[in-house]
């Protein structure tokens, strides 16, 4: 072989290529990835994970999770509904319109009626073009379809966004467990997600995940129980002794409940189940359609779940000696918004008295991480939610607080809310 | 005479010279023995972490042995701890033996070999103690990755310094194939470890890193080197050349061309260029692996001689037709269409083991079994066991392989149909996963066959080594001719060792 130079410099070249490939090339399409504007919304996505589950990615990797869970939801396509909001003026153009577009739509259409249903996107967007032409005004929905999404494993399908943050990235390659894209969403629940890595099968019947006894700790019960011990099912409860979950366990479930696969891209558009969030689509779509106090609360609910019920726990309760519980809390039931507006923009820092306890922490601030319209929604989900009966909140007192206190705000302390009035 | 004849090697080429073998018996054995310890280490753990899924509760309460960390330690211990010393060893014997010179410098290799057997024992240690990097064939943490780059660079250069001082000028396909695994281990192992551990790239370019990296570790270098060997052991066993000469190097240019392309899944949450260029890449690779089959049967079949009945000959054939079939499974798993069913399912671990196991660990078996006999020159201790580990390997691969591809199917099947609730599709896929244990454990049985073989080699290498050097220096008294003869043997192995 005269050529053998020649073989091995194509070879050389060959192999180079596929370095240049999915190397060198997905680096410089992807590596300076930003975080995207959520559809319809002020916000962006993704944000960082808050730091506990920052830790329990990590023991997410150090267990090997990833052996058996995917975190990556596969979709198929997207099916479409055209919902008419607002019939305008000339409601007969509209009506011939819409039956143009749909003959099956029977008698006199009224507002959010569905126009149409299961469409495909190119259909939706020019039957809007006709609503909106005879003057009337129409949203789109967008429903992500596949079997991942049908079982509930997230609305949409997974996209490069999700993994922004992520170091170590681990989608994982085998379902022997269910995939944990949208986990937070699914089982919000911190002490769920405990005793299930305490023992799988006293929570799902035949699971063939390994039961994760060494995060836990199992102490003598003494003078004073630790608040954190879990609440396990008689028949798993030892004699005398409490469960206790150690701190990798309680950031791996930190982790796990900051999970979620629910918001709306600009690559992966999809509509909330009750219009919560923003609607996706174009420009057709109205923002914030049904406001009102029922939407506010739901979308305060969601934000909720995903930020504050990290740590305030879905119950408001909080964790004893820890988190000060939000409901029945005077701070959230002020008469004004004031105080509890410049504690979620700033955060807050040292000692506080709540519900006649003394507390000392540190809470991050949220200012940055939620846009006004936001959280004046999970504000009013939290003065209105667990017994608390308090007023809603406005998009323009939470602004007006903002103003207030200038841009880069340092955390509050107590003694300066006090002298904030209410 | 044809090209072909000329560039094929025939008797000619495995040299009476002992000296070429001789030069080889310390790094081979060290680089053997510690695959062949790895081998059983991680045929342990994968039977550790198959006996999870009939009792999940299994030394559960141990950190070490919890699922997540014995199955990518089972995997590494066989891909990291066998297949690549096993390659490697091979392929300094076959650079000496076709290029007729005996190895310069055995004690580099040697040391190269320790060295690499640490990294891989600090890297299982690191995986099984929580320290694993999260990425997928790369778990190893980066204490255990550094030293396995550095003896892996000592073993290459030295391969590559003994390849340009061969005797025998002429190349042979062989070649092509080491010489091009040898430097690419290389460039992926440290792009995967910088742009992942080192200093990672952001979001789902690991993903894209990680994928590539894997297939090119796990289809393109094991491909190659074990693809490298069949092609020289396959026209030696069956006393027929190569067929043919070009059509060899149609399927080695076209497996680095299009082979190291595949790798991204499908659905892969990346820019839909990446997954639909592997898919594209991956239908090409039928390309090579046909050629690769076709190669082999032309060469096997019509040879009237079948040396060693059951032994060497027998793994590299069902080697070389475990590559052709694992290759189609990848290749399957890149369309779409397949792997909507067949992604995250126990398809691809089947698909991996095929590759692992049914393709590159029993082609390795094969080459070990014929040469180390005469590298050592002693035989091996249990002739007879060697046929026993060939049909507990093959009986163990069918009956891993079989039952996971299967399950994975119905698994897939069950998947795609969200009526049918999870904890079912799970369920139905239980009895193939036990049925996969009984393969394993046969595994298991014949890689302590094989150790058992090696060490025993070993043992009676060393304790010929003992007497012989005992017999010089007992022997001031005896004649001058017979301790003459006796310094002289043991000057020898010097030479070998230094």
């Amino acid at each position: 072989m005269k050529n053998g130079a020649l073989v091995f410099l194509a070879a050389f070249v060959a192999l180079g290529g596929s370095w240049c490939g999915f190397v060198l090339a997905p680096q410089l399409q992807l590596g300076g990835m930003k975080q995207t504007i959520i559809l319809n919304s002020s916000e962006v996505y993704p944000v960082g994970r808050p730091g506990g589950a920052n830790l329990g990615l990590q023991a997410y990797r150090a267990n090997g999770c990833a052996a058996c869970h995917t975190k990556q939801v596969r979709q198929d396509g997207v099916a479409c509904d055209l919902i008419l909001i607002n019939a305008g003026t000339n409601r007969m153009a509209v009506q011939t319109a819409a039956l143009a577009v749909n003959p099956a739509l029977a008698g006199l259409i009224g507002s959010r009626q569905t126009i149409l249903h299961n469409a495909s996107k190119a259909d939706v967007d020019a039957a809007g073009g006709k609503i909106s032409a005879a003057g009337g005004k129409a949203e789109i929905s967008v429903i992500a379809t596949g079997p991942d999404i049908a079982r509930g494993w997230g609305l949409r399908g997974s996209v490069a966004e999700d993994f922004l943050y992520d170091n170590p990235v681990q989608p994982g390659s085998l379902r022997a467990g269910p995939d944990l894209a949208d986990e937070g969403t699914r089982l919000p629940d911190i002490n769920w997600q405990l005793v299930h890595l305490y023992a799988p099968r006293s929570l799902i019947e035949g699971s063939m995940m390994p039961p994760y006894r060494y995060l836990f700790e199992v102490r003598k019960i003494g003078r004073k129980p630790s608040p954190e011990a879990l609440m396990l099912p008689p028949d798993l409860a030892v004699a005398g002794c409490e469960i206790v979950p150690t701190p990798e366990a309680k950031e791996l479930a930190e982790y796990l409940l900051s999970l979620r696969v629910d918001t709306s891209l600009p690559d992966a558009p999809v509509t909330p189940p009750g219009g919560s969030r923003a609607a996706a689509g174009g420009e057709l779509t109205s923002s914030q359609t049904g406001a009102g106090e029922d939407a506010m609360f739901a979308r305060g609910r969601a934000v909720y779940g995903s930020l504050c019920g990290l740590c305030h726990g879905n119950d408001g309760l909080g964790k004893p000696g820890q988190v000060p519980p939000l409901a029945g809390s005077e701070w959230v039931n002020a008469k004004g918004v004031q105080r509890l507006a410049r504690i979620s923009l700033a955060g807050l820092n040292g000692r506080i008295q709540v519900g006649g306890r003394d507390w000392n922490l540190s809470m991050a601030a949220m200012g940055a991480a939620l846009s006004d319209a936001d959280l004046a929604d999970v504000l009013t989900y939290v003065r209105q939610s667990w017994g608390n009966q308090a007023g809603a909140v406005t998009a323009d007192e939470v602004l007006a607080v903002r103003a207030a206190i200038g841009a880069r705000p340092q955390p509050m302390t107590g003694d300066q809310l006090k002298s904030v009035s209410e | 005479m044809t090209v072909n004849e000329m560039k094929t090697p025939d008797a000619r080429t495995e040299t009476p010279d002992s000296r070429v073998d001789a030069s080889l018996r310390v790094p081979l054995l060290a680089l053997f023995g510690g695959a062949a310890f790895w081998l059983v280490a991680g045929s342990v753990l994968a039977m550790i972490a198959s006996i999870k899924f009939h009792a999940p509760a299994f030394l559960a309460a141990c950190s070490w042995l919890t699922y997540g960390r014995v199955q990518p330690a089972a995997d590494d211990a066989l891909l990291y701890g066998f297949c690549i010393p096993a390659g490697l060893g091979v392929a300094l014997w076959l650079f000496a033996q076709l290029g007729q010179a005996p190895l310069r410098g055995a004690i580099v290799p040697v040391v190269a070999a320790k060295l690499w057997h640490l990294g891989v024992l600090i890297g299982l240690a690191g995986i099984l103690s929580g320290n694993s990097t999260g990425f997928a064939w790369l778990e190893f943490p980066r204490a255990g990755s550094v030293v396995l780059f550095f003896a892996y660079l000592l073993l290459a250069l030295w391969a590559m310094i003994n390849f340009a001082a061969r005797h025998e000028r002429a190349l042979f396909p062989s070649h092509w194939f080491l010489v091009a695994a040898l430097f690419w281990f290389l460039w992926i192992y440290s792009t995967a470890n910088l742009f992942l551990v080192a200093c990672p790239v952001r979001g789902v370019v690991q993903f894209a890193i990680n994928s590539w990296f894997a297939n090119n570790l796990l289809f393109v270098w094991l491909a190659l080197v074990g693809i490298g060997a069949a092609f020289y052991f396959l026209p030696k066993f069956s006393g027929r050349p190569l067929q043919s000469y070009y059509l060899s190097l149609f399927a080695f240019g076209t497996l680095v061309l299009f082979g190291t392309w595949c790798g991204i899944p499908p659905g892969a949450p990346l820019p839909a260029w990446m997954p639909a260029l592997s898919s594209v890449a991956a239908t090409l690779t039928v390309v090579p692996v046909l050629a690769i089959g076709v190669i082999a049967w032309q060469t096997v079949c019509g040879s009237n001689h079948c040396k060693l009945k059951g032994g060497s000959f027998c793994f590299i054939r069902f080697g070389t037709l475990s590559f052709v079939l694992s290759s189609l499974m990848l290749i399957a798993t890149a369309c779409p269409r397949i792997s909507r069913v067949t992604e995250f399912t126990w398809f691809g671990p089947a698909q991996t083991q095929l590759q692992l196991y049914g393709f590159f660990a029993m082609t390795m078996f094969g080459a070990i079994y014929h040469l180390l006999p005469r590298v050592v020159g002693f035989d091996w201790p249990f002739p007879k066991l060697a046929r026993v580990h060939f049909w507990l390997s093959l009986s163990g691969v069918l009956l891993l392989v079989l039952p996971l591809a299967i399950g994975g199917v119905v698994q897939g099947l069950k998947l795609n149909h969200p009526e049918i609730g999870f904890m079912d599709a799970l369920k139905a896929t239980l009895p193939f996963l036990r049925v996969s244990t009984i393969g394993l454990m046969l595994l298991l049985f014949g890689n302590l066959l094989f150790a058992l073989n090696i060490f025993g080699l070993a043992f009676v290498w060393e304790k010929a080594l003992v007497k012989k050097v005992f017999a010089a220096v007992t022997a001031p008294l005896e004649t001058e001719g017979e301790a003459g003869s006796a310094s002289a043997s043991l000057r020898r192995d010097k030479e070998v060792w230094t």
